[in-house]
């Protein structure tokens, strides 16, 4: 199997890896909204860490310590023409993440690009360039884009035309 | 900035080198290095490499049925009481790059045998892929290790939390190893 290069989507956030997807909501408009625990750079999470000791006094309940820094991203697509969610299975992969090697095997820094740039490296989101899923299902407009998403144990495919992002609470 | 590969030296401290160093030794039989011996000739522990785990193991995964989807809970009981065995849990684990320590792959099925007071006695080393080498890279924010009643659960660690769900940091038990 021809595995697809995927390339990272340019956020600030990397999806956590360990939390799977909360949760995903189809609407009657044609949008899917999933919802997944993610983490911000470590600058910002200084920030939170320091007014969470401002409010505190130094003391700082677990709760809230635990929760520093992660916050509940919610990915809108629209308008959806796939939207496939599968659990991840020992030895198969159908996507080429190589793109992210020298961060692993060849000295870069995920932490330290992320802090410098403010967007993360590796985020979880990716988008498939060349993709063959379009193609088996017949969508050939330049409109349609493929995207990824990689929780703990599931996978999402996406194809749509856009999407859009923001914090929920939790 | 210069990529370490340039120099021969891996960005995990020469793991992929050893690695193949060690595979050349064992099909040469140069006699410098032998695999461990699996299950219970290995005395060096695997511990745990990851955040937290779910209460819960992954559905849909292909794993067999007394495992997947069911709870920790469950299978630990299942395995106390000898309706499973630990043979029927391969610990897949790594050599974790900044610690030299063994690290399981997955963390559900250490937990489950711990929680049932059992040791690993099928083990696998594995190469580990980008997304478990994630779990435990340090500059990252996610593995802040958690806090939880004077306690901080380092990683790799002996202990781990089991927290209620992918957007629930709130702390179920701590599985710990025996």
């Amino acid at each position: 199997m021809i595995k697809m290069k995927v390339v990272p989507v340019k956020v600030p956030w990397m999806i956590s890896p360990s939390h799977d997807f909360a949760s995903f909501i189809g609407h009657e408009n044609r949008e899917v909204s999933v919802q997944v625990m993610c983490g911000y750079n470590t600058k910002h999470y200084d920030k939170v860490i320091a007014n969470l000791e401002l409010k505190y006094g130094g003391d700082i309940p677990d709760e809230e310590y635990n929760k520093a820094g992660s916050v509940i991203i919610e990915i809108k697509f629209t308008p959806i023409c796939l939207f496939n969610i599968y659990g991840k299975m020992d030895g198969y992969e159908r996507y080429d993440f190589s793109i992210f090697d020298p961060y692993y095997y060849g000295g870069l820094s995920i932490g330290d690009e992320w802090n410098k740039t403010d967007i993360c490296p590796n985020p979880g989101f990716y988008e498939v360039v060349e993709s063959n899923l379009k193609e088996t299902f017949g969508f050939i407009s330049p409109r349609v884009k493929h995207w990824v998403l990689r929780g703990h144990d599931s996978c999402i495919d996406v194809l749509a035309y856009s999407f859009e992002w923001k914090e929920v609470e939790w | 900035m210069k990529c370490k590969e340039e120099t021969g030296i891996d960005a995990y401290g020469g793991y992929y080198k050893r690695k193949q160093q060690r595979t050349y030794d064992y099909n040469n039989k140069t006699g410098k290095w032998a695999p461990a011996k699996k299950g219970t000739g290995d005395t060096q522990e695997i511990l745990f490499g990851q955040r937290r785990i779910s209460d819960t193991f992954r559905i849909n995964s292909g794993a067999p049925d007394y495992i997947e989807g069911r709870k920790l809970a469950d299978v630990a009981a299942d395995l106390e009481s000898g309706k499973l065995h630990p043979d029927q849990f391969e610990v897949k684990y790594f050599i974790d790059p900044n610690s030299g320590k063994k690290v399981a792959e997955c963390n559900r099925t250490l937990a489950v045998l711990s929680m049932a007071g059992l040791k690993p006695t099928k083990t696998k080393e594995i190469i580990p892929s980008q997304e478990v080498l994630n779990r435990l890279d340090p500059s990252l924010l996610e593995n802040k290790p958690i806090k939880y009643r004077g306690e901080t659960f380092n990683m790799p660690g002996r202990a781990i939390p089991v927290t209620v769900g992918p957007n629930n940091l709130e702390i179920l038990d701590i599985v710990r190893l025996p």
